[in-house]
């Protein structure tokens, strides 16, 4: 049988990727093409970075485009990287919606020249060019969505990005969301579930690794984007609401965004300064040893459609706290869940879990099990069968 | 002929309230009694109510031929006295003479595992309420999830009790079967075995679509009953008395099954017995080690749904450990309370085995994981070693000098006046002087902030309950003054 040529529209490899959405795309291109099938990677990446640090199989071909984008950028930050960049301004357009355009036209230039059965895209700005590549070449499209506009705006959303996503819904041939969570969010765009199938996001889980040494640093970590929908005010009033009550605790904010000034100033104003240390953006090496030294990981996000951070925490041994507004609750079964609104209660949690050392022990073991349950061959598997699907239908 | 000795165990736990870490010392109850007051109402009305009725109708159709058998928790009785109306249908069916009583523990708790002392205590405290309302005492026992190993016998045996119900599990039983009467070992104590897969086929597959039996019809049960003839005595159906209703509703046709099978055995010519005429009249036909703990949980027939994990074996080593303080120190309410938290629900509710799987059990569980479960609880535990702590210091009137140190920053004493206190001696001083209006704003018929401060910041609960009940700004400032000259002399 012939192999199944992929034409995938990806986001940057570690250690240049953001948010989970590089990682994804490095597992899942590498998987489909260990499991046999022809991946041709079109990958956006920034002005400086050189050669990929990490490389897939040979069957993952890659091709790059040079482009200011990033996943989760939106009009200011994209103003800013602009300034930031400002000796090469002619490569790249004048504002967001230009860049955007920019990289479609060269993504289509890509795509005329690449043979492929099918295009999958991951994320809003590539379903531009997924939907003209759908467009000239008649094969279908596949939307892999790992966040919406929805999640991402906590209410006020950019109608122009909205548009976009609602636009590529519609003319998408299937989508797949990383969650139950992020499929209910698409079908509130009108669009029917039929449509939408669910793929957990995995994690590589070194199975061999069943226990971590027994500390009692009494650490508890925040790892994520300093956003809004990640309620890093809400992790912040809780470690206030803790250390009214027990004062040998530290929190750590480990992650960089736009709301990290103002996430400092919150936790002057509120006194504990000296408890939260924030370490800004992080490397590979220096996450493991934090997960090695915290004591319990926190996810309060105000909307989380998926959440890879609560596997990797639980993949070392940390206990997670979890907003119930996530898609890995789903799949990690072993762990609190909680409304990132109820101060109170992650505040409650927190201090059980360090005054209780057995619950830690308990619900680590446990989270173990539901680690092993999930990989990544299996969701490429899924997504295969998606493929297979579609194809039969177009012949 | 055979005889079925018809059993149904009744119980509803009293659920703990969402007792976070933070309500450790403050006065919040451990027992949640808006739930427990709707999950009761609707046992009640969706199980209680109509299955009494089914079984009494039943009593006076076959003219006492149909027999049945209860064991009603002390810590359900309790919960019904609000509803004598259940109550009193209990009771109408005890009357007739055609129904047996079974003694367990009071707290359907696990003590016979963790203290023989305590265990004791709990039959005879449930023996005197059935006494109480009954007026039956019973002659056969059953413990906590039907738990039983020689030990057990032989304790219930000393006790005074003539029979024991057990599990029939196959791999203790071997080549028997459960349709006979047998005697423990070690003891005189006769065993009624469940016929486990008769009774599960109404407890737990009766509603079951894809089993090969569905649907059990009262005449089809009522034959597989008659097989045992010639090969048994008894049939011994044994189960909770939620499955009337409850774990089947009343859509499955399980009334209409309930209603319908006695008459059918009756018909067949076989008939029905309770448990203390079965050990009356049939002889033991042989001795059964049960070496250690068979229970009729689970396809393990253990106690690992209750002691698995390592929560629960720490929450339930944490309440035993309690046990000869608190009944040395505790008063009746306190006690009480610990003994409520023993009961086995609470345990359950931290089973993770079934959670790994991502499945609950679900009935009546009110937590969304066993994680909760067990925090909730150690809250609770902790409230309770907390109380008891202060009890003992109050009776042992206990002192340390650090009473008198300065508390640390942030707990000091805010007076309205603009006056900030930090130690006793202050505390004293700033009560004499204060004008009469704003000390009856921290002691009043309502409160007495300066007792709460002794107590949760200095930590001197002998103090704080000195003055808690005195109104008079002298007399406390006096007391406290007196206090503090004790305490120099330390």
């Amino acid at each position: 049988m012939e192999p199944i040529k992929v034409l995938m529209f990806g986001w940057e490899f570690p250690p240049y990727s953001i948010g989970g959405l590089g990682k994804v795309t490095y597992h899942l291109s590498n998987t489909l093409a260990n499991l046999g099938t022809k991946i041709s990677l079109i990958l956006p990446v920034k002005g400086k970075s050189g050669k990929l640090k990490i490389t897939p199989t040979s069957f993952v071909s890659v091709k790059r485009i040079k482009t200011l984008l990033s996943p989760y950028l939106d009009e200011k930050t994209y103003q800013y990287q602009y300034l930031l960049e400002g000796k090469e301004a002619k490569t790249y357009g004048g504002d967001l919606k230009e860049e955007i355009e920019s990289f479609t036209k060269r993504g289509i230039e890509i795509a005329k020249s690449e043979n492929f059965d099918l295009i999958h895209c991951h994320d809003w700005m590539t379903f531009p060019v997924g939907m003209q590549t759908k467009e000239f070449s008649g094969k279908p499209l596949i939307l892999h969505v790992h966040t919406t506009e929805l999640d991402r705006s906590c209410g006020g959303y950019n109608p122009f990005v909205y548009n976009i996503e609602l636009n590529a819904f519609n003319k998408a041939d299937k989508i797949i969301a990383v969650s139950n969570y992020t499929k209910n969010k698409i079908a509130s765009y009108g669009i029917t579930k039929d449509k939408i199938e669910v793929v957990h996001n995995a994690i590589a889980f070194d199975r061999a690794r069943e226990s971590k040494p027994y500390n009692k640093n009494n650490i508890v970590l925040y790892f994520g984007r300093l956003s809004m929908h990640k309620g890093p005010d809400y992790f912040i009033r809780a470690a206030k609401r803790v250390l009214d009550y027990k004062k040998d605790v530290l929190f750590v904010v480990a992650g960089s965004g736009e709301l990290l000034p103002e996430m400092i100033d919150l936790a002057c104003d509120l006194g504990i300064g000296d408890k939260i240390l924030f370490t800004g953006r992080l490397e590979d090496e220096e996450i493991k040893k934090i997960y090695e030294a915290a004591e319990l990981y926190v996810l309060p996000s105000v909307s989380e459609p998926f959440g890879i951070t609560a596997l990797e925490a639980a993949s070392n041994g940390v206990p997670v706290i979890l907003s119930k507004n996530s898609g890995v609750k789903e799949v990690l079964k072993n762990c609190f869940q909680v409304n990132f609104w109820d101060i109170e209660e992650i505040a409650d949690k927190i201090i059980s879990v360090l005054e209780y050392g057995t619950v830690k022990e308990e619900i680590t073991t446990n989270a173990y099990h539901d680690l092993k349950k999930i990989s990544w061959e299996k969701q490429a598997l899924k997504v295969i069968g998606i493929y297979n699907s579609l194809l039969k239908k177009v012949n | 002929m055979v005889s079925v000795c018809f059993y149904m165990h009744v119980h509803q736990p009293i659920r703990i309230n969402n007792f976070r870490i933070f309500d450790i010392g403050t006065e919040k109850s451990y027992f949640d009694e808006e739930r427990n007051k709707e999950y009761l109402e609707r046992i009640i009305e969706k199980s209680y109510l109509p299955t009494n009725k089914i079984l009494l109708d039943l009593i006076h159709k076959t003219d006492g031929k149909f027999k049945v058998s209860f064991s009603i928790t002390g810590v359900l009785l309790e919960q019904l006295e609000k509803y004598p109306k259940v109550l009193e249908s209990f009771k109408k069916i005890v009357e007739t003479g055609c129904c047996d009583l079974v003694c367990e523990s009071y707290y359907h708790s696990l003590a016979s595992v963790f203290s023989l002392d305590e265990f004791k205590k709990q039959i005879k405290k449930q023996e005197k309420k059935l006494y109480d309302i009954f007026g039956v005492k019973p002659k056969i026992f059953r413990n906590t999830e039907l738990a039983y190993q020689n030990e057990i016998g032989r304790f219930a045996a000393q006790l005074g009790y003539k029979g024991i119900l057990a599990e029939g599990w196959d791999k203790v039983l071997e080549w028997r079967n459960p349709c006979f009467v047998y005697k423990g070992k070690n003891s005189n104590i006769k065993l009624l075995l469940k016929q486990y897969r008769l009774s599960d086929d109404i407890a737990f597959r009766f509603s079951e679509r894809k089993w090969e039996g569905w649907p059990l019809t009262a005449d089809k049960f009522a034959d597989w009953i008659s097989r045992y003839n010639g090969n048994g005595n008894l049939v011994n159906l044994f189960m909770d008395y939620e499955t009337f209703g409850e774990h089947q509703w009343k859509e499955t046709g399980i009334f209409e099954f309930l209603r319908h099978f006695p008459l059918k055995v009756l018909e067949k010519g076989d008939g029905f017995i309770t448990p203390t005429e079965s050990i009356e009249k049939y002889k033991p036909v042989a001795e059964i080690d049960f070496p250690t703990i068979v229970s009729w949980a689970d396809t393990e027939r253990d106690m690992s749904a209750w002691l698995g994990n390592k929560m629960q074996q720490a929450a339930l080593s944490k309440i035993y450990r309690l046990e000869g303080e608190i009944l040395r120190y505790g008063d009746k309410n306190l006690i009480d309370r610990w003994r409520k938290l023993q009961t086995g629900d609470h345990f359950y509710y931290m089973c993770t085995k079934w959670f790994a799987d991502g499945d609950v059990h679900k009935y009546f569980n009110p937590y969304k994981n066993p994680y909760d479960a067990y925090i909730i609880f150690m809250n609770v535990l902790n409230d309770l070693e907390l109380r008891l702590k202060y009890i003992k210091r109050i009776k042992n009137n206990y002192m340390d000098k650090e009473f008198l140190n300065e508390v640390e920053s942030g707990k000091e004493f805010y007076l309205k006046n603009g006056r900030i206190i930090r130690c006793l001696e202050e505390l004293a001083r700033e009560i004499k002087e204060l004008d009469r209006g704003t000390f009856l704003e921290y002691v009043n018929e309502e409160r007495n902030d300066f007792a709460n401060w002794i107590r949760d910041v200095i930590g001197d609960v002998v103090l704080a309950k000195r003055i808690k009940r005195i109104k008079k700004q002298s007399t406390i400032s006096r007391a406290i003054t007196e206090r503090v000259a004790r305490l120099n002399l330390l």
